[in-house]
């Protein structure tokens, strides 16, 4: 098993076989992380490809500050973003924060026996505005400042986001929310 | 109750009274270090390392796509150009072996003497007696014009054919004068027969000559000018090749008295038409040669003339194609060998 190290000096001479491993080991991880963002599975595999297609280009220029894995997922994420405008165009409503919902939280307990996929499906049933800013928040690590600027919105606007998707995700995983009360949730036109 | 005592009420049972917030509201604060929404949590627990697996074709795409694109584009263009080098291989060879069986043809039918294609410096010797009358060869086209009737006349009739020789000596002397732009309309004539017949009737031998000296005077220059052109002496004397006494096998040829030739290897070549049978073949021509090397400028004809086939192939014109015998008898008489071969076009 080579390290990372080594598999990056590997594909940085243009060893193919470097390259195919490189693939095979952060493939299956980034394609979820596309998943996330892009409903559409085509959708995902395609910024999957353009995002491996810029791993490798800019593989010269990695520094080695902090994991690989983690530079490979921050260009997949900035794919999936790119890719989800070209998809799915964002189109704020900031009225619609304004509007009450139901954000009564209840702790969650079942939901840690949830599989995977369930949680993907939770996820992509989500509004699209709701998604992204919750994926970058609480599963990537960004704060809002980041969010606002890589979205072209407010950090009020990302925050506001964030609690209602939370509110909807955890009104879902308590067998509260069903799909079809999305049309509930007037916050986002796709 | 006196506003007092309102004040006092009011003060009494609100100050101190706390309303409890929603439970969100710390989250939506979402300060640095707070503690992370159990929600989060959920999720980042359950999807850190879930992977999906890509399809197979993706893999294919990146590298098809992104990571080599460009040896697949190499790969068409080198294709590409290996077809066109094949389909041009394939022209220039059918270009020669048209421009060999056309060679063949002249010779077997029209061409009553033949400068074989191994000895074209014959030739030249050849108008060195000629340029002496030069004054007469200059109305003398007839030598290469006169190739392609007798072309014709020796597959009809044998009468024909020694009409044609008939012709071909005196032309044969007067060729030998004149220049190489004479070989040149020689060479033309087997590809337009139908000029020849014109040219050959216009132009009456006015010497007799060695056959083989006209004949290979000729074939060099022929391909290049129109049967109809007239011949201009030839700049280079060619030293006289052949003389009677070289040939008593011939019997086709009338060959006039020549001065004696000077080159010591003579080499004769007799083309016929059609199978080796030597009595069915109407056409029998005796063609002088001499042993020495091909000149460029021969070359330069020959490569002329290949280019000029392939161009007579591109625009269709397989007319003359047709007219070929399919076989083409070839005698040589080395000393006193006598060589046959059959070549089927």
């Amino acid at each position: 098993m080579t390290s990372d190290a080594d598999l990056i000096a590997a594909c940085l001479r243009g060893d193919p076989r470097a390259q195919r491993q490189l693939y095979n080991q952060f493939a299956g991880l980034m394609l979820t992380v596309c998943r996330r963002y892009l409903r559409r599975q085509e959708d995902a595999e395609e910024a999957l490809l353009l995002g491996f297609a810029k791993v490798f280009r800019a593989l010269p220029n990695y520094r080695r500050e902090g994991s690989f894995e983690g530079w490979v997922r921050r260009i997949m994420v900035n794919e999936a973003l790119m890719e989800l405008r070209r998809r799915e165009p964002l189109h704020l409503s900031f009225e619609d924060f304004a509007q009450p919902e139901n954000l009564a939280s209840t702790p969650a307990t079942a939901q840690t026996q949830l599989q995977a996929e369930e949680l993907m499906a939770l996820l992509q049933e989500l509004p699209v505005g709701y998604r992204t800013v919750f994926n970058l928040y609480a599963l990537e690590g960004y704060s809002h400042a980041e969010i606002a600027e890589a979205l072209g919105i407010s950090e009020g606007t990302s925050k506001s986001q964030l609690s209602k998707a939370r509110a909807l995700l955890q009104r879902r995983l308590n067998g509260g929310g069903r799909p079809t009360e999305r049309a509930a949730v007037p916050m986002y036109n796709f | 109750m006196l506003p007092d005592n309102i004040d006092d009420l009011f003060r009494q049972k609100l100050d101190g009274h706390t309303t409890p917030p929603a439970p969100d509201l710390w989250a939506r604060l979402s300060l640095p270090g707070a503690e992370s929404d159990p929600v989060d949590t959920t999720f980042q627990d359950g999807l850190r390392s879930h992977a999906t697996p890509p399809r197979r074709e993706l893999w294919e795409r990146l590298e098809d796509e992104h990571l080599r694109p460009q040896p697949r584009r190499r790969r068409v263009v080198a294709w590409w150009q290996y077809s066109a080098a094949a389909v041009l291989l394939l022209l220039l060879a059918g270009g020669a072996l048209w421009s060999g069986s056309w060679r063949q043809a002249a010779n077997s039918g029209a061409v009553a003497s033949h400068t074989g294609s191994a000895a074209p410096a014959t030739r030249q010797p050849a108008a060195v007696p000629a340029a002496s009358g030069a004054a007469d060869a200059a109305n003398q086209p007839q030598s290469p014009v006169v190739a392609p009737s007798l072309d014709l006349a020796t597959s009809t009739a044998p009468a024909a054919v020694e009409k044609n020789q008939k012709i071909l000596f005196p032309q044969a002397t007067t060729t030998s004068a004149s220049t190489s732009s004479t070989p040149i309309a020689s060479t033309a004539r087997p590809r337009r027969p139908a000029t020849a017949p014109q040219a050959s009737t216009s132009h009456q031998p006015q010497r007799s000559q060695p056959d083989a000296v006209a004949s290979n005077l000729a074939k060099q220059g022929g391909r290049k000018t129109p049967a109809g052109q007239s011949i201009t002496p030839s700049p280079q004397p060619t030293a006289p090749v052949v003389t009677p006494s070289n040939r008593p096998d011939a019997p086709i040829l009338a060959l006039a008295p020549v001065a004696p030739a000077a080159t010591p290897e003579i080499i004769e070549v007799e083309v016929r038409r059609g199978a080796a049978r030597p009595e069915v073949a109407p056409a029998t021509v005796v063609a002088v040669a001499d042993a020495t090397p091909v000149p460029a400028r021969r070359r330069g004809l020959r490569l002329g003339g290949l280019l000029r086939q392939a161009d007579h192939l591109v625009h269709g014109e397989l007319a003359e194609a047709t007219g070929l015998p399919e076989t083409v008898t070839l005698q040589a008489r080395l000393g006193g060998r006598l060589v046959s071969k059959t070549i089927q076009l």
